[in-house]
């Protein structure tokens, strides 16, 4: 995998970021997993050709519940050192949006991502995080709703802003 | 609220610092990785070589100094011959991983002389399953007599093949006369690997036929020493 490394990083690199960022909300710890993801990468022999971004959001994805399992991760990072590390963006209206969606809970935030962003399917999705395809449908409904409730609370008129 | 979110996430990149950071550290990785690879491949070089010399030192030594003897046995595996001798050899284990040839060699004609001393009561036993009985040479490697006087030659060889069951080939070459008759042992393992030789006045063109048909690896090195032998005598008659 050595000679393929440098290519896979330039392209999941971002990807392998954003999903861990999405766990953790914390960007030194979705760097840290990035880093591990792909020495993982670097060392594996048995991914099949074509499979190594499922591959690497799966692994990903183990990482990050992994680290939230960590007694010492359940004490640290909040959303406030996330926002100051990664706003504001183009427009205000990304901003508060960003603001939101990390907002929500881990389960709502990470398939929101997977399912918007991504564009990975709702079986997919169950895969990744080791839920059922019931499980994930459920809380891509839920995740929409508790978002369009949020922003309407911040004063945001979803359905013309958002598209909620 | 694809679109939306799809704009939101787009701008969420790792960090220029970080990327920077990562991507040394999977080079430097990768490169390790790629060393690591060739020391294995100079490391099995190395070890190929060895085997190379530990089998000509000592197939040359057997032919030139002594009329019977035992060549190494490989992997360090004990090898069982037809003559009920046996061999045990751990010199990759022993030898340092940069050692010269010379090293090498020396090394090797240490355990030349271990198998030297042992040589002769391989002889005695190669004599118990080819000897010669009112007037005829007879062949009894697995319990079954064979009178080989007709093949013998001192040109080509008589090939038999014994299988034991445990995975090897016995290979057993005899040619000459039956006054002045010879013999040598190869063994090859399933996986077509020669593990290595026994003999007892192998020498002349039946053996260097020998040899050359069943493709030893290191037949060169055989048939160089038996031209080289009969360069000697041929001088040494002469004189």
């Amino acid at each position: 995998m050595e000679q393929d490394i440098g290519a896979l990083f330039c392209a999941y690199q971002d990807s392998v970021f954003r999903l861990a960022l999405s766990y953790t909300r914390s960007v030194q710890d979705a760097e840290d997993i990035c880093q591990t993801v792909f020495l993982k990468l670097l060392h594996a022999d048995n991914i099949q050709p074509g499979k190594e971004k499922a591959w690497l959001m799966q692994v990903t994805a183990n990482e990050s519940r992994n680290l939230l399992r960590s007694f010492w991760r359940r004490n640290v990072g909040s959303l406030d050192e996330l926002l100051e590390d990664t706003l504001p963006l183009q427009t205000t209206k990304d901003s508060e949006l960003f603001i939101q969606v990390m907002a929500l809970d881990t389960k709502y935030r990470v398939v929101l991502y997977l399912y918007y962003y991504e564009g990975f399917s709702t079986a997919e999705i169950a895969r990744l995080t080791h839920s059922s395809k019931t499980a994930v449908t459920t809380r891509l409904q839920r995740a929409r709703d508790k978002l369009k409730t949020n922003l309407e609370g911040a004063g945001y008129e979803t359905a013309d802003q958002f598209g909620l | 609220m694809k679109q939306q979110i799809n704009s939101v996430f787009e701008q969420i990149r790792l960090p220029a610092q970080a990327s920077q950071r990562i991507r040394a550290r999977l080079e430097m990785e990768a490169s390790e990785l790629m060393g690591k690879g060739m020391e294995n491949m100079k490391r099995q070089k190395n070890i190929s070589v060895r085997k190379k010399v530990l089998v000509s030192v000592i197939a040359a030594a057997v032919i030139c100094a002594v009329p019977a003897g035992v060549y190494a046995a490989w992997h360090g595996d004990i090898i069982q011959f037809i003559s009920g001798g046996g061999r045990i050899a751990h010199y990759e284990d022993n030898l340092p991983s940069d050692a010269t040839q010379e090293e090498m060699e020396d090394y090797l004609s240490d355990i030349l002389d271990q198998e030297m001393a042992q040589a002769e009561s391989d002889v005695d036993a190669s004599d118990s399953y080819l000897k010669v009985e009112n007037g005829r040479l007879i062949l009894n490697p697995d319990g079954e007599k064979l009178d080989i006087t007709d093949k013998l030659s001192e040109i080509e060889p008589y090939i038999h093949t014994v299988e034991p069951g445990d995975g090897t080939t016995h290979y057993l070459i005899i040619g000459g006369t039956i006054d002045n008759y010879g013999l040598a042992e190869f063994v090859q393992t399933d996986d077509g690997q020669w593990q290595g030789g026994f003999s007892n006045n192998a020498t002349g063109e039946w053996y260097i036929n020998g040899v050359q048909q069943l493709k030893l690896p290191w037949a060169d090195t055989i048939i160089q020493n038996e031209q080289r032998m009969q360069a000697e005598n041929s001088s040494g008659s002469e004189r």
